[in-house]
């Protein structure tokens, strides 16, 4: 099977990075700006000496000029827990390459730009529950643990977003950057996604779509099936068929962007035909996820 | 194409199964999709059904009933009449005969047609051992049974026909077998304007028509008493279709006369030509204009004397009587020991033995036993006693003086046709064996050298002496047929129309002529003119029955079967593929991309 990501693709991510707007406690000291005072070179605020503190961090001109002695305090950096939510229904396997393809292609990337932050990353697969995931860790080591079990994703069963993402919070105790990547082609999920935001996570999704869930090529007397729970109606398909399934669609992606823009999350809907260069260099960094 | 298996097509009443089943099997194709609920509840468009449905299926439908037919038809095995690529074995045959130069409508004579043809058939059979044959009286292998192409196609482009008769059956078999067995040969074609007589099996013919043509398919000429010169007599043929205006032009290398034909079609006529005044000995007989076929169209006659006369000359030389002689002719002066006939004896102030026959001129001689000369006398008046002789054609005996002339003793009574007094001047005597002319005074005692009438009256003397032959005794030569020349004497050279000598084995009876025209023969006896033609039966249109029949016999034979059947399920499997590359052509599309 053709590498997800290689060598080339890995450079040109080199010079990227995630943009965290919260404040969060890591545990690790980090690239990300914590809520507590720590050391770095980002200025945070003053307050009053007490002893104990480091006389270095005394700031003398303002002693001489209010005669109060005050110690500045700096920003701690630390680490930041992202976790990768990677749809694996059977609806992921359609579409031409499969979208899970393309959704594991986007998790390697991500994977990669926050192991290289000395972020812990870690991977979560699910259908309508959460399937065996890699739990957040640092290191290169984590890389090729995610790349291993990306490659050997198999698409099936069915989706349920509400109870995924359910468990999902009952099952991490620390909140994060998330990164939901679905088709999200199913109902309920908006409970799940308040239920992260409830926590404080940091939510980023990306709707991926084939170019014919878009643009269906389908003409005449048809069975339409559906690829999760198989079920089916007989449809005679016509230009009139075809764009009312396309106000529907439209309806239904509108649905989505209008809650999740609600919510301050950022949304990205990625045809396959899109290339994973363009999502990453512009419209992730356009959307203010990337810098 | 021809079908070994025509029952197959029987199958072609699947058809309607297939059609039936277009009829009634499921239309629906499956579609997969991510989210059926974004697709429940649509609205079908069942007005526009059957034009879908048509628009996306007709095609299919037509594919497989082609997928059908293309089956059956391989079913039915198929196969085309074509030509072998590659045999054990060929013999191109050309018909070299005279008749193959006739030029036909296309401008190119049969020959060359025949040599395209054959150039063909290398080109046809690149890798087929190859033998060139040119058949005609005098067959030739032009190339030997090979694998070289090259040589093949030289030999054959640089061909020529002949002047001869065609080769017969035994020839052409004779020929082949030269070349191996006749079953060696896969294929043999013959290249010919006439068929053979008779079909040897496994030869295929290919008759090269064409050209019209009109012949003089006899010539000769004999001796016209009545016109103290020849007469020609020739039969001409009119091969066309329409009536047809020529003129006969008959040369004897001095004088000619012509003859105005109205030349009717299919038909041979015959003419009298008379030619007063001519001698001979070559006559040369010409159709003008010429047509197709020029070789037809001249033709030679000779007759069976030399082409100068022998004399043997006896007692005292006198200039003048010599150089009248050679003005009336090429002449050959030969020895008196010499035993041979001699075409005239001229004796001169001599006395000639009484057994002497043949020609004899006497001047102031005498012949033993029948004329004896006197002494010369004071030569009494001249006068003309047969003044319609022959000997004073165009002569005006009045105009000769004689100052002496001889008392003459005539044993017998001959024709005096001159006369000095009581005694004869010119007198004349023709017995069984031989013609006696006597001229009793010495011409240095007459003014004759000296008068314009001399040299005629000598060729009267030489006409007399030596009258055309009967035809009786000539027949034709033929080109390719052997002529004999040990009749003339020992050879010494033999020169053909061309100006080619021809060299021959001493001793040689005969000779083959390659070539139409006159030949000059050189003996010992003196030099002869020999006449060959094209044989008359080169002149002789085919038949055109035969011709048809064989045309069509060489069409069947020259083609072989090719299978089609599977180029059929080659096509079919094509056809297949474009069915199912139809079908579910969206899908292609996809992956394509």
């Amino acid at each position: 099977m053709e590498p997800l990501i290689d060598e080339a693709f890995l450079k040109r991510l080199s010079n990227l990075k995630f943009i965290v707007k919260g404040r969060r406690k890591g545990h690790l000291s980090g690239a990300h700006p914590s809520p507590r005072a720590g050391v770095s070179l980002e200025f945070a605020d003053y307050r009053d000496y007490t002893p104990g503190d480091d006389f270095r961090y005394i700031d003398w001109n303002i002693y001489g000029r209010l005669d109060r002695v005050l110690v500045k305090t700096f920003v701690h950096e630390t680490d930041l827990p992202i976790y990768i939510l990677l749809d694996l229904s059977a609806s992921m396997r359609l579409g031409n390459p499969p979208k899970v393809r393309y959704a594991a292609r986007l998790a390697a990337a991500i994977s990669y730009l926050g192991l290289r932050e000395l972020d812990r990353v870690g991977l979560f697969p699910f259908t309508d529950r959460l399937l065996p995931a890699i739990a957040p860790r640092h290191g290169m080591s984590q890389m090729a643990h995610i790349l291993r079990t990306l490659h050997a994703v198999s698409p099936d069963g069915k989706t349920s977003l509400d109870q995924v993402l359910t468990e999902f919070v009952a099952r991490s105790n620390e909140s994060g950057l998330i990164f939901l990547l679905s088709d999200l082609l199913c109902k309920g999920y908006e409970e799940g996604i308040s239920r992260l935001l409830h926590r404080g996570d940091e939510i980023v999704v990306v709707q991926i779509l084939d170019p014919a869930e878009l643009h269906p090529v389908v003409e005449g007397s048809t069975r339409i099936t559906d690829a999760e729970t198989q079920r089916h109606v007989d449809l005679t398909v016509g230009g009139g068929t075809l764009a009312q399934y396309t106000r529907r669609l439209t309806a239904h992606l509108e649905a989505i962007r209008g809650f999740l823009t609600a919510h301050r999350i950022p949304y990205f809907l990625a045809s396959t035909d899109l290339p994973l260069d363009l999502l990453i260099h512009e419209r992730l960094r356009a959307g203010g996820v990337l810098k | 194409m021809t079908l070994s298996n025509a029952s197959a097509l029987y199958l072609l009443a699947l058809a309607a199964g297939i059609i039936l089943l277009y009829f009634l099997r499921a239309r629906s194709q499956r579609y997969e999709v991510s989210a059926l609920f974004l697709w429940e509840g649509l609205r079908s468009e069942p007005s526009s059904r059957a034009a879908r449905i048509r628009r996306r299926i007709e095609p299919l439908l037509l594919v497989q009933l082609l997928v059908l037919a293309l089956v059956t038809l391989a079913l039915a095995d198929p196969a085309l009449r074509v030509p072998r690529p590659r045999l054990t074995g060929m013999a191109i045959v050309l018909d070299g005969s005279a008749s193959m130069q006739t030029r036909t409508e296309s401008t190119k004579t049969r020959y060359e047609l025949a040599r395209e043809e054959g150039l063909a058939l290398l080109n046809r059979y690149p890798s087929t051992p190859v033998t060139v044959l040119q058949l005609s009286k005098s067959p030739q292998v032009l190339v030997p049974l090979t694998d070289d192409h090259d040589s093949a196609r030289h030999a054959l482009a640089s061909s020529q026909p002949t002047w001869q008769p065609g080769g017969s059956v035994m020839t052409l078999e004779g020929l082949l077998d030269s070349q191996g067995e006749l079953g060696g040969f896969e294929r043999i074609i013959l290249f010919t304007d006439r068929p053979l007589a008779e079909q040897i099996p496994g030869v295929e013919e290919v008759v090269l028509a064409g050209g019209e043509n009109l012949a003089i398919t006899s010539f000769t000429v004999r001796e016209d008493p009545d016109l103290h010169g020849a007469a020609a007599f020739l039969k001409v043929q009119n091969d066309t279709s329409s009536y047809q205006e020529r003129t006969v032009r008959v040369d004897d290398g001095s004088n000619q006369v012509l003859l105005s034909l109205l030349l009717p079609p299919g038909g041979e006529q015959a003419y009298v030509l008379p030619f007063p005044g001519s001698r001979g000995p070559t006559f040369t007989a010409t159709l003008e204009p010429g047509d197709a076929f020029f070789g037809d169209d001249t033709r030679y006659f000779t007759l069976k004397r030399g082409l100068d006369r022998r004399i043997r000359w006896v007692g005292e030389n006198n200039r003048y009587l010599e150089a009248a002689l050679r003005a009336a002719g090429p002449i050959t002066f030969v020895s008196i020991k010499d035993s041979d006939p001699v075409d005239l004896t001229v004796a001169y102030n001599a006395l000639l033995p009484a057994e002497t026959n043949g020609n004899i001129l006497l001047i102031h001689a005498d012949l033993e036993g029948l004329i004896t000369i006197g002494e010369d006398r004071e030569a009494g008046k001249l006068a003309v006693v047969s003044p319609n002789d022959p000997l004073l054609t165009g002569v005006d005996a009045l105009d000769f003086r004689v100052r002496s002339a001889p008392l003459v003793d005539l044993a017998k009574a001959g024709t005096t046709v001159l006369s000095l007094g009581k005694e004869p001047f010119l007198y004349r005597l023709e017995e069984e064996k031989r013609k006696v002319v006597l001229i009793a005074p010495d011409l240095m005692s007459t003014n004759l050298p000296l008068t314009i009438d001399f040299p005629l009256l000598v060729r009267n003397l030489l006409e007399l002496f030596l009258p055309l032959p009967t035809p009786l005794t000539h027949r034709w030569a033929i080109v390719g047929e052997p002529v004999r020349i040990d009749e003339y004497g020992a050879l010494r050279s033999l020169t053909a129309p061309s100006g080619r000598e021809i060299s021959l084995a001493s001793g040689a009876r005969s000779f083959y002529p390659q070539e139409p025209g006159i030949y000059t023969l050189s003996t010992e006896k003196g030099v002869y003119a020999l006449a060959v033609n094209v044989d008359p039966a080169e002149s002789e249109p085919p038949d055109a029955l035969i011709e048809a029949q064989v045309v069509t016999a060489v069409k069947e034979q020259t083609q072989a079967l090719l299978p089609l059947w599977p180029y059929f399920a080659v096509i079919a499997f094509l056809a297949l593929l474009v069915e199912a590359f139809l079908y579910h052509g969206w899908q292609f599309k996809r992956w394509w991309r």
